[in-house]
């Protein structure tokens, strides 16, 4: 099969950790896959702010890019989502409209991808340690992801899972973070109230950019944070010493 | 609030957020009403059967309004009731002021009644020199306190027992108690008197069904009845979009509205009234008023689909937004989900000041829990989506022009690579109170990320090239 | 009675705080018109009145009854009941046993079977020999000749959750609902036949 990682655009510059995880669990189960030259953002933020026209030029850019692919794989839910509503903006052609509703249901999120679409639920993966897992809403809402990141966590060695669902968003929204930073911090803090709950300080997530956004919030009350993808505990690191429960992370621990 | 509606909703939502008891209110209230809710529906099998009928039944409302709303005044009028029709707010104003004129009113009481509170008619009336009185509860507590209701079917939802007990202790001279019983005694006598001295009562009509001319009431308290049997004169006002098509069609929607309103199964009272009662057995007149207000505009709108809204306010519960900042934040009476897509068009001319280009379509982090709980299956997260496309047609050039830019540098990879290598190198070299800054809106609250070394894709080369394409 | 309705009866009329007896025969029907306070007419012999308040208190007999959620049906039979269900302190409410209903749907969907021969007017429009004159062509005007002026789904007392979600029965309408079931021969023989509508599922 051919696969194509396609790396969100916070992955790619803030979080790379998480891609490369992402990579590796893709290794792990042997794929032939790629991940093309030339990506950019999914255009996701034009299209939450009220321009959903200026996400044009990225779906025309994603189509490029990926259309060969017989799988497209994301680390990110809410990427994924943007682009299945690609076929739905305005300005395009029939055709183009064709194909991107065919790349769409084509394109996965990770554990979407290995679940549903592979039928692996267990990667053999290990990771003692007790985490908190937290949907994101586009994750839960538009692609209603539930089962499949559970049963992943659910098959990894040693690891204790706080399962949190039935939470409020974090309160990152893409553009809604600063358009209504107020509101936004006090959702953040409901989520980690409860990761505080949950006796541990690691969250696990789909949504890098929930993560960023909590890790912010947490780091500027001094709480204890730690937000990992899920692919990182999925396909840890081998070259990285983990660090002690509790410690905070840096990005310069890959 | 003739400003910018988000700068508005920014301030007030600020002082919500430091209000520690609203706060406390807020949460405690909304997550009974879910959880009420949550077991209610684990009682009702085929429950998205259920829905689909309630959305199917609540669309052809607003489709065929014309001619529901025809058929509907045709049966009233003919079974002796007076049917009116108002363009806009000023004339539904205009109707009910005239009604209580020739009817030599001084008091008139009223059952809640949201769109009564949409076209501003209690001020209206008072003006003219009518004693008004809200009869729920919730309306009563906030009418003291000269508020609007924070919530559609919680107004008090905001305050706690001894928020009112000092109200009532202060504006009806009770005695102070935190029982709530004891509380709604004290507010039950007041307003006992008053219903019975009442000229006129005013109810809305949570639905007409045009096929018999049935005007829908639903309470739990009774106070909707009292107002409409007791007054001499009973006027109804009703939005347009309220018909239901057959007699059958209560059913469906008397299943899922408690439901999702409530937490209840069944409310207590739903009346259904096919006219005027006969002499003696009620009032002498009952006038029904159909309005508009703004709902032809949204039905020519890209968020038409709203006026399927049943009023159940489950999407003000279970919103984020509202569930922290709650509902006197959006300075509208209608708030939350709901509110956003109804404000700008039926709050036009109200002194919210709200249109579509200054409408509060931000207000929301897209976290697409309302579509979810909408017992008509409005899909509100496209509608809120659509809602803030349509305000940024009209934002100023200049931002258009940014997000023109945004849209080329996500789809360039050379402008893309620069960028992000830029922010990197900002992220690692800048001092924090530069970052700062620059990146108000986010540092205010949250630290920015640290920076990692590398790209994603210098970190593949490094360590995978051959996987890359 | 059967006891499976019995049941979901006694388990809908608990959950909405409705105080609910079924009465088999004359001599329970009796008892509970007595406990009850239901008002006995001056005059002997003549039935007692369908619908009626005095002091603290609102009796009416109710013209069907829904199952599913327990609730009672006051129509427009009776032109004044409707005041009553919402006045007094006590609502009483009487519904023969054949005019019980599954649903709402089934109360709804129900062809009208007024009384055989029953040419009373009731103040609300038209007399039911007059309907069926009609044809009921018109669902309206069927509506209106079987319900009258209006029809009040009552199901418990009054209540209100307005402060903290606390609930409070008696807001501003009737604090405690007592309701029976019984056959309706029994009713027709103390509320005289016209008073009892023959219409059933």
């Amino acid at each position: 099969m051919r696969v194509r990682l396609f790396v969100p655009c916070y992955v790619e510059h803030l979080k790379p950790a998480a891609g490369l995880a992402a990579a590796r669990v893709l290794d792990s189960l042997g794929l032939d896959w790629t991940c093309p030259d030339g990506q950019g953002c999914c255009g996701q933020p034009a299209f939450n702010a009220g321009h959903p026209d200026e996400a044009l030029p990225a779906a025309r850019r994603f189509r490029r890019l990926f259309d060969a692919a017989e799988a497209v794989v994301a680390p990110s839910a809410s990427c994924v989502a943007m682009v299945r509503r690609y076929h739905h903006l305005g300005g395009l052609a029939a055709s183009e409209r064709e194909a991107l509703a065919d790349l769409g249901a084509r394109t996965f999120e990770l554990c979407e991808f290995v679940v549903d679409r592979l039928g692996v639920t267990d990667l053999g993966a290990r990771w003692p340690g007790r985490v908190a897992f937290q949907d994101c809403c586009h994750a839960l809402r538009e692609l209603g992801l539930f089962d499949a990141p559970r049963r992943l966590l659910a098959a990894v060695d040693g690891l204790e899972v706080v399962d949190q669902p039935d939470l409020d968003c974090c309160g990152f929204g893409g553009v809604y973070a600063v358009k209504l930073p107020e509101v936004s911090a006090a959702q953040a803090d409901l989520r980690l109230d409860a990761l505080a709950a949950a006796g541990t300080d690691t969250l696990v997530a789909t949504d890098v950019s929930c993560l960023l956004h909590l890790e912010g919030r947490a780091r500027r009350r001094g709480l204890p944070f730690r937000g990992l993808h899920v692919a990182e505990i999925l396909a840890p690191d081998p070259a990285a010493a983990r660090p002690a429960p509790g410690a905070q992370t840096s990005e310069a621990t890959p | 609030m003739r400003g910018n509606a988000l700068a508005a909703y920014r301030r007030r939502a600020a002082r919500a957020l430091a209000d520690a008891t609203l706060r406390g209110n807020l949460r405690r209230a909304t997550d009974t009403a879910l959880a009420k809710r949550a077991a209610r529906l684990a009682e009702i099998p085929d429950y998205d059967d259920w829905r689909e009928k309630v959305a199917a039944i609540r669309r052809a409302g607003w489709e065929d309004r014309a001619a529901l709303v025809a058929r509907a005044s045709a049966h009233l009028a003919a079974a002796g009731a007076r049917v009116h029709h108002a363009a806009d707010a000023a004339a539904a104003r205009r109707i009910v002021a005239e009604i209580a004129a020739d009817a030599g009113a001084r008091l008139v009481v009223k059952g809640k009644s949201m769109l009564t509170e949409e076209i501003e008619l209690t001020p209206h009336l008072e003006a003219l020199g009518l004693e008004v009185l809200e009869t729920d509860l919730g309306e009563f507590i906030v009418q003291l306190r000269g508020e609007m209701p924070s919530h559609i079917t919680a107004p008090a939802l905001h305050l706690n027992r001894r928020q009112v007990s000092r109200l009532f202790a202060d504006r009806l001279g009770a005695a102070e108690t935190e029982d709530p019983e004891e509380l709604t005694l004290a507010a039950r006598r007041h307003l006992r008197d008053k219903f019975l001295a009442a000229d006129v009562g005013i109810s809305g009509g949570n639905f007409v069904v045009a096929e018999t001319g049935t005007l829908v009431t639903l309470e739990n308290e009774g106070n909707i009845g009292l107002s409409t049997t007791l007054p001499r004169v009973h006027v109804a006002l009703t939005g347009i979009e309220k018909c239901l098509p057959r007699l059958a069609d209560l059913d469906p929607v008397l299943r899922l509205l408690p439901p999702n309103g409530t937490g209840q199964q069944a409310v207590s009272y739903v009346s259904l009234l096919n006219g005027p009662a006969p002499p003696g057995c009620g009032p002498e007149a009952l006038h029904v008023v159909f309005v508009d207000n703004g709902r032809s505009a949204l039905a020519a709108s890209g968020q038409r689909e709203i006026l399927a809204c049943l009023r159940c306010g489950a999407c003000l519960n279970v919103c984020p937004v509202f569930r922290n900042a709650g509902g006197h934040s959006y300075g509208a009476v209608y708030p939350g989900p709901m509110g956003i897509l109804l404000a700008p068009y039926l709050l036009g001319d109200a002194t919210a000041g709200l249109n579509p280009g200054n409408s509060l379509a931000d207000v929301c982090s897209l976290c697409e829990a309302c579509g979810e709980v909408c017992p008509a299956a409005i899909p509100l997260p496209d509608l809120i989506l659509g809602a803030r496309a349509e305000k940024e047609r009209r934002a100023p050039a200049s931002r258009r022009l940014a997000w023109r830019l945004f849209g080329r540098l996500a789809a360039s990879p050379r402008l893309f690579r620069a960028a992000g290598a830029m922010m990197r190198m900002s992220l690692r070299v800048l001092p924090a109170f530069l970052l700062a800054r620059l990146t108000p809106s986010w540092s205010r609250a949250r630290a920015l990320p640290a920076p990692p070394p590398r790209s994603f894709r210098a970190e593949l080369r490094r360590r995978h090239p051959g996987r890359l394409s | 009675m059967n006891r499976e309705l019995a049941a979901r009866l006694r388990e809908r009329f608990a959950a909405t705080d409705t105080e609910w007896r079924h009465l088999e025969d004359a001599a329970a029907l009796d008892a509970w018109l007595a406990e009850v306070g239901w008002p006995m007419p001056d005059a002997a012999g003549t039935p007692r009145s369908a619908a009626c308040a005095a002091g603290d208190a609102a009796w009416t007999v109710a013209d069907g009854l829904v199952a599913e959620t327990g609730t009672l049906l006051i129509s427009g039979r009776r032109p004044h009941a409707r005041r009553l269900v919402f006045l007094a302190e006590t609502h009483v409410a009487l519904a023969a046993e054949e005019t019980i209903f599954d649903t709402l749907a089934d109360f709804l969907a129900a062809p009208a079977r007024e009384a055989s021969g029953n040419a009373t007017t009731n103040g609300g429009g038209a007399t039911s020999a007059d309907a069926r004159a009609a044809g009921h062509t018109d669902a309206a005007a069927a509506w209106r000749a079987r319900v009258g002026h209006q029809l009040t789904l009552v199901t418990g007392p009054s209540r209100t959750a307005d402060i903290e979600k606390t609930l409070v029965l008696g807001a501003h309408g009737p604090r405690r609902l007592l309701a029976a079931t019984a056959p309706a021969a029994l009713l027709r023989a103390r509320f005289g036949a016209d008073a009892i509508p023959e219409a059933g599922p």
